[in-house]
């Protein structure tokens, strides 16, 4: 049977509990007098398909509801991970200094060439920030990762900042996979093409 | 009718086969290669979930608890009903959206990624290669 995507990705979600990230994947809505048995049991993961330059992206999607404490997240976890959201919550000044626990974390157990993204979550409490957009952006900035503030609550930016993951998950793997077609040692004019492609994914 | 088989699980991994007495409403939806002739969308938020031409149509005795539970209900308790028709793939990653819950027994329902409305299907960790989604609970539409 022909398959029918392109590229697989498999993302995780992380950063400390309370911070929203749940939200970032999953919504969990619940009136007050029913209960929905998916909300009931909980989920464990999505199935998402999305088109970057006319290829069909399939991506799983895992959260880490639970054990959201970084020591107990090792090797096991980060197995087959290829990108990773560090969620922090705009209101909340401890999940944002442990950004860089989860970095470390990070660095020690997941693969290295893992693709990484910070989100400043709950940018629809203003009123209640405690975390400057400029933090976030200089933290970002300092570990060479992108930045975003997404209010998973008004689906502010989400769906953005999976599209930015998986695009740049996606020129990483192109980039491999030419190289791998062209094990010429100099080849300026290529270099000097990818270079400039990934300049224009920031952008966007 | 309201029961409740959550508890009570099979030892055995249901079976599925072909299904040959397709009702009536179910009839107009398939092609003649058995697969589906319309897309499957969450009849809640008309999320894709699966393309048309992705999945075949079988027969399988199921238990699939409602999307409505009582507050406070646990899990293993919910009440739902025994449906037959389902549509059935082989790879998770021919869903186009979908969700999958925490594993209860051996069982992971499947949901809408979007709305997360379910159970809209099942997927037993015995079989792993097997998906389905129930025909009571999706709505066929391009």
């Amino acid at each position: 049977m022909s398959r029918s995507y392109d590229y697989l990705f498999k993302l995780l979600l992380i950063g400390d509990s309370g911070v929203g990230k749940t939200c970032v994947l999953f919504r969990f809505s619940e009136d007050a007098f029913n209960a929905t048995f998916i909300s009931t049991i909980g989920i464990d993961f999505k199935i998402r398909t999305i088109e970057i330059d006319a290829k069909k992206i399939k991506l799983q999607i895992w959260d880490t509801a639970g054990q959201e404490r970084f020591r107990t997240i090792t090797t096991a976890y980060y197995r087959g991970a290829m990108g990773i959201m560090l969620v922090y919550d705009i209101t909340n000044e401890r999940s944002f200094q442990n950004i860089n626990n989860w970095i470390k974390n990070i660095a020690e157990h997941a693969s290295a060439d893992v693709e990484k993204m910070i989100l400043g979550n709950k940018c629809d409490m203003e009123d209640k920030r405690k975390v400057s957009k400029e933090r976030g952006e200089n933290l970002a900035v300092e570990n060479g990762i992108k930045f975003m503030e997404t209010s998973a609550k008004q689906s502010h930016n989400v769906e953005e900042a999976f599209f930015t993951l998986a695009r740049d998950i996606k020129a990483k793997m192109d980039k491999k996979l030419q190289q791998e077609k062209t094990p010429d040692v100099v080849q300026p004019g290529k270099d000097h093409k990818h270079k400039k492609s990934k300049w224009f994914c920031n952008i966007l | 009718m309201a029961q409740n088989s959550l508890s009570n699980t099979s030892d055995k991994l249901p079976s599925h086969e072909v299904l040959k007495d397709v009702p009536d409403n179910l009839k107009e939806l398939i092609a003649d290669n058995g697969k589906n002739l319309k897309s499957i969308r969450c009849s809640t938020c008309k999320s894709l979930i699966l393309n048309k031409d992705t999945a075949s149509l079988v027969k399988r005795e199921t238990f699939l608890p409602y999307p409505q539970q009582k507050k406070n209900q646990k899990a293993e308790e919910a009440e739902g009903e025994t449906v037959n028709s389902f549509w059935h793939v082989q790879d998770m990653y021919t869903f186009e959206n979908v969700g999958f819950c925490k594993t209860i027994g051996t069982v992971k329902f499947l949901m809408c990624a979007d709305c997360e409305i379910g159970p809209v299907g099942v997927c037993d960790t015995r079989g792993p290669r097997d998906f389905f989604v129930s025909t009571d609970r999706i709505a066929h539409e391009n």
